[in-house]
């Protein structure tokens, strides 16, 4: 599917799966994208236009495959990626994000960062920022972090009089700052 | 024109034609079970050997080539010389005064020291470096320590090498290292005893010949327990008469309370596809540190590899690749945690010049069980101008909850401000220019030995050289 996004054009409820976005110039999206499957992708074509994007993906158990690239292809783009995913139970997920930059983009800055919480000793994250720049005046980068619940976060917390569960949730919370609360239910 | 550019533009005909016809008449090109029991039969190995190299032929007339990295398609296995033999090799090198200008020019630009100029050039025996060599051998022997050619190895320490020979990289790993089993030849054996501290670099070019083609060579080092070594490997000039395919594997393995360095500088003749594998198997509280620089070849597939067995294991990685034109440099690092409590980082930097694609490609993988693991990777990369690209690919594996992973990458030009500020004080841009890039390169140079590191340095500013900004 594909959606062409013009300058001052409204648009609500944007799908989230196989979905390609093609902005035009000066669009700026932001997309916020919860248990998001398959692949979706973000052309950044007229100049100017800029995308935010946040993935959410949490999961008890099972298989989860997503892929997000933002791909800059006008003059003085800008792209933000954030993808955060959490996993409990036997869950398993592969998460790819990718920053694109064709020939030609001058001026593109990109950033792509990802975070992944295992919660259990059966769950697996195979993570991929990937970075293809094929010009040189831009600015591009990522960082991918894995993590585990702080224990010295945990240990401020029940030191304060929090339970340990309480504790565990709020940290969660915390690493899922933003993101909707039909979410944290499916976590805690 | 930068000085590194006469690979292109020399005119090699005469070079490589008197070497072509003196050894390629009798050497067969093409791969067959005649070649490989030849190749056994004339190093006069043990039965263990030959079985080997036979199961690396079967394994590699089975295997596909990979379907990801650089494009492999134009390799033409029929037409390469897996093996000349020594007396085939005898009209390889020629004399001093037969080595074009520009090329001794060249290497006294890098002020690399004249017998090793001599073997670079395949000019000359190593009689001066032979003394040398000689001389340092009788003071490690005194310590118990190895040092030996790969081929004297086999006949000399059969049961030390059978333990270990391909078993750090299996022989189906992938089609590279079949081949490689089925015809290495050459290369060096290391092996230091327990307890004993080499604090020398031990240096790969005493070890060279100037009649072996390098193509296969297998690099095999042992660290026994407590001991500790540094072994530094490849030259800054590029080596001439190379064959277009390097298939070499390097095994290393690190005991208990170990520490070993592996130092490499890659500099292959443009026509060549580098695709070597290199391993370490590190054990309890052992560290392991790779420092490599890779530039030259037409493509390049390296990604030397680290498996954190023991607990507490270390690995480093540091590496520069410098893709210039013509050239990909697809390269990184693995990292296999598997015992507990063990600690990897990862410092890559690439850059790319003139139309060179380079290229991170790397594995952080913890299995499970690998608790309290801690990693870090970092890649950077510069792209010089408007031809040329980079590519970061990292794949991380994480199946293990209880770890700390950061990996961060960053892609850009030089920066404008910082190349005014240096020409504001003086610099052309060319100098400007190659200072901003030894800065960019310089963890990864300070790890060198002293010799290296200047020859490394010196390379790059070649490399630099007419640079567009």
């Amino acid at each position: 599917m594909k959606i062409l996004l013009k300058k001052n054009q409204r648009v609500t409820k944007l799908p989230s799966k196989e979905v390609r976005y093609v902005l035009g110039e000066g669009v700026k999206l932001e997309l916020s994208l919860e248990q998001a499957e398959g692949e979706v992708m973000v052309e950044l074509r007229g100049e100017g236009s800029e995308v935010e994007s946040v993935v959410y993906l949490v999961s008890r158990d099972g298989d989860s495959k997503f892929n997000l690239e933002h791909r800059h292809v006008g003059l003085n783009t800008k792209s933000k990626m954030i993808q955060k995913v959490a996993l409990i139970g036997t869950a398993q997920a592969e998460l790819v994000g990718t920053v694109r930059m064709d020939a030609g983009c001058k001026g593109a800055e990109g950033d792509l960062a990802q975070h992944s919480l295992l919660l259990s000793p059966e769950a697996k994250i195979n993570a991929k920022p990937n970075l293809e720049i094929g010009h040189h005046e831009v600015k591009a980068s990522h960082a991918s972090t894995m993590e585990r619940v702080d224990d010295e976060k945990l240990f401020y917390l029940t030191s304060r009089g929090v339970s340990k569960k309480e504790a565990q949730q709020l940290l969660i919370e915390g690493f899922f700052k933003g993101a909707s609360q039909d979410l944290l239910t499916i976590l805690l | 024109m930068g000085a590194l550019d006469y690979i292109q533009d020399l005119d090699r005909a005469v070079f490589d034609e008197a070497n072509q016809q003196s050894y390629a008449k009798k050497a067969q090109k093409g791969l067959s079970e005649k070649l490989v029991r030849r190749i056994s039969k004339e190093k006069k190995e043990p039965g263990w050997m030959l079985e080997l190299r036979l199961e690396g032929l079967q394994k590699f007339t089975e295997m596909e080539l990979p379907e990801w990295g650089v494009n492999l398609k134009d390799l033409d296995f029929d037409d390469l010389i897996y093996y000349a033999s020594p007396e085939e090799m005898k009209g390889y090198a020629t004399s001093w005064e037969d080595v074009p200008a520009d090329v001794k020019r060249t290497f006294e630009r890098l002020g690399i020291p004249e017998a090793e100029r001599k073997v670079l050039a395949g000019a000359g025996a190593q009689y001066d470096s032979l003394n040398a060599y000689h001389n340092l051998k009788e003071e490690w022997e005194k310590l118990g320590v190895i040092f030996e050619d790969m081929d004297v190895a086999v006949q000399k320490y059969p049961d030390l090498v059978k333990k270990y020979f391909m078993k750090a990289v299996p022989v189906k790993d992938h089609k590279f290292t079949a081949l490689h089993t089925a015809v290495w030849s050459g290369g060096t054996f290391l092996y230091i005893p327990k307890g004993v501290h080499v604090d020398q670099p031990l240096q790969a070019y005493f070890r060279m010949n100037a009649q072996n083609m390098g193509q296969f060579e297998h690099t095999l080092i042992i660290v026994e327990e407590e001991a500790q070594g540094h072994y530094v490997e490849g030259c800054s000039a590029p080596k001439y008469g190379s064959t277009s395919l390097h298939a070499g594997c390097v095994e290393i393995y690190v005991k208990k309370n170990a520490r070993f360095r592996y130092s490499s500088v890659e500099n292959w003749s443009q026509d060549t596809y580098n695709l070597n594998t290199k391993r370490a198997i590190i054990d309890e509280n052992g560290l392991m540190e790779w420092v490599g620089g890779n530039l030259g070849s037409g493509k390049t597939m390296l990604y030397p590899c680290s498996v954190l067995r023991g607990k507490r294991s270390k690995s480093d990685h540091l590496g520069i690749a410098f893709a210039n034109k013509g050239q990909i440099q697809d390269v990184g690092a693995k990292v296999i945690h598997v015992g507990e409590n063990t600690t990897s980082t990862v410092l890559s930097k690439g850059i790319s010049k003139g139309g060179g694609e380079s290229i991170y490609r790397g594995l952080l993988q913890i299995n499970k069980g690998a608790k309290g693991a801690k990693a870090n990777v970092r890649c950077d990369a510069l792209i010089l101008d408007g031809d040329s690209r980079s590519d970061t690919y990292p794949d991380l594996r994480i199946h293990e909850e209880d770890v700390a992973i950061g990996h961060e990458a960053s892609v850009g030009r030089i920066s404008e401000e910082q190349l005014y500020y240096l020409r504001s004080r003086g610099l052309s841009e060319d100098e400007a220019l190659a200072m901003i890039v030894n800065g960019f390169i310089e963890p990864i140079i300070k790890a060198l030995p002293l010799e290296y590191a200047v020859e490394m340095n010196r390379l790059i500013e070649m490399e630099m050289e007419d640079s567009v900004g």
